[in-house]
């Protein structure tokens, strides 16, 4: 992944971390005249680069707690943006932006979790173990215990109950507009967001914390 | 502390959703910019821009006409200089009768009587050699 990367952040040792905000407080809402800009091609660029700066967190966020590592999140953040700008014609405004690019991103980080348990030849219940290895081994956290063991007992969920966790717990997304995101009805990913937590709970109590 | 609205785990309460993930600082604003610069061009900012990098209207009826029109237009010239070329070739080569003068001598007796008179017998035989008549095709 790291060879294909097209934006090489720069890292210096005394930079400062920021940390995930809470995104409830940061998701920015539909623009028409955003959508507008969008959809004509004289201003279609200018209007795709302030979607850039607008999403970019959310979609960040949403992707590293997928994928836990910085680098590859980076990576999968440039493709998501890149798929959209190339598929820009594809969206006719009649689903909300935010959905169409949460969904994009949600594909692209499924796609390399796959890929990267068929490049180490994972089973889905090894995945767990080498997403917590990952997770011990990541640079970019604050060094909060309590946060890295709780990312840990995520990293054990299935992929679905993991997304409804992430998008629900830290992101306090509705469950209607999660419902249009993973095309999963409002009751089921109630009942996955359930399962989540006492699967979290359980983790914790099993392992003494 | 607020409480999450989907549960009373006291677990997720106490963390706070707090992820401990972090980002170096200044990430999301040299992300957009270098978004930016690798954002491939479209293929109508292809069409619509000039080198000046000024947008242009889009195109109209006479860009999806033009082809045809200047199709029309390489046939007609092509049609014109046949046609011209084939005037000025017929004028570098004028017929005889073209002269009104040599026209109305060529109409009467007085050329015959010319031939008859002025060429002799072995003259005649000779140009008529030279024209490919052979004495056997002629009658007496």
């Amino acid at each position: 992944m790291g060879k294909n990367r097209l934006i090489n952040q720069p890292r210096t040792k005394t930079a400062k971390l920021t940390q995930q905000p809470i995104m409830s407080q940061q998701t920015p809402s539909d623009n028409p005249k955003l959508i507008a800009r969008l959809r004509d091609p004289s201003t279609c660029r200018k209007a795709f680069n302030e979607v850039v700066r607008l999403y970019s967190q959310p979609l960040y966020w949403q992707i590293r707690r997928m994928v836990t590592n910085h680098d590859d999140a980076n990576d999968l953040l440039q493709n998501t943006f890149l798929k959209a700008w190339n598929s820009i014609d594809n969206f006719r405004g009649e689903a909300k932006l935010s959905t169409w690019l949460h969904k994009i991103a949600i594909n692209e980080s499924i796609t390399f979790l796959q890929r990267e348990r068929r490049r180490l030849n994972l089973s889905l219940d090894d995945e767990a173990s080498h997403l917590a290895s990952t997770i011990e081994a990541d640079t970019d956290i604050d060094g909060n215990r309590a946060a890295i063991n709780l990312r840990k007992a995520i990293a054990t969920l299935p992929e679905k109950q993991r997304l409804v966790f992430n998008m629900r717990y830290f992101d306090e997304m509705k469950y209607d507009d999660m419902s249009q995101i993973l095309g999963t009805s409002v009751g089921a990913l109630k009942t996955s967001y359930h399962l989540a937590v006492k699967k979290i709970e359980k983790f914790f109590a099993d392992h003494g914390l | 502390m607020k409480q999450h609205p989907d549960t009373e785990s006291a677990l997720l309460s106490r963390l706070n959703r707090h992820s401990g993930m972090t980002v170096p600082e200044g990430y999301f604003e040299s992300f957009a910019q270098n978004m930016s610069d690798i954002l491939p061009e479209q293929p109508w900012e292809k069409i619509n821009e000039n080198p000046d990098g000024k947008v242009l209207p889009a195109p109209g009826i006479w860009h999806k006409i033009k082809p045809y029109a200047y199709l029309a237009a390489m046939f007609s010239g092509v049609w014109l200089m046949m046609w011209v070329f084939g005037d000025i070739l017929n004028r570098t080569s004028p017929q005889m009768t073209d002269n009104p003068v040599i026209a109305s001598v060529l109409g009467t007796d007085r050329l015959y009587d010319f031939y008859n008179d002025n060429i002799d017998e072995y003259e005649l035989m000779e140009e008529l050699c030279d024209e490919g008549i052979v004495f056997t095709d002629l009658e007496f």
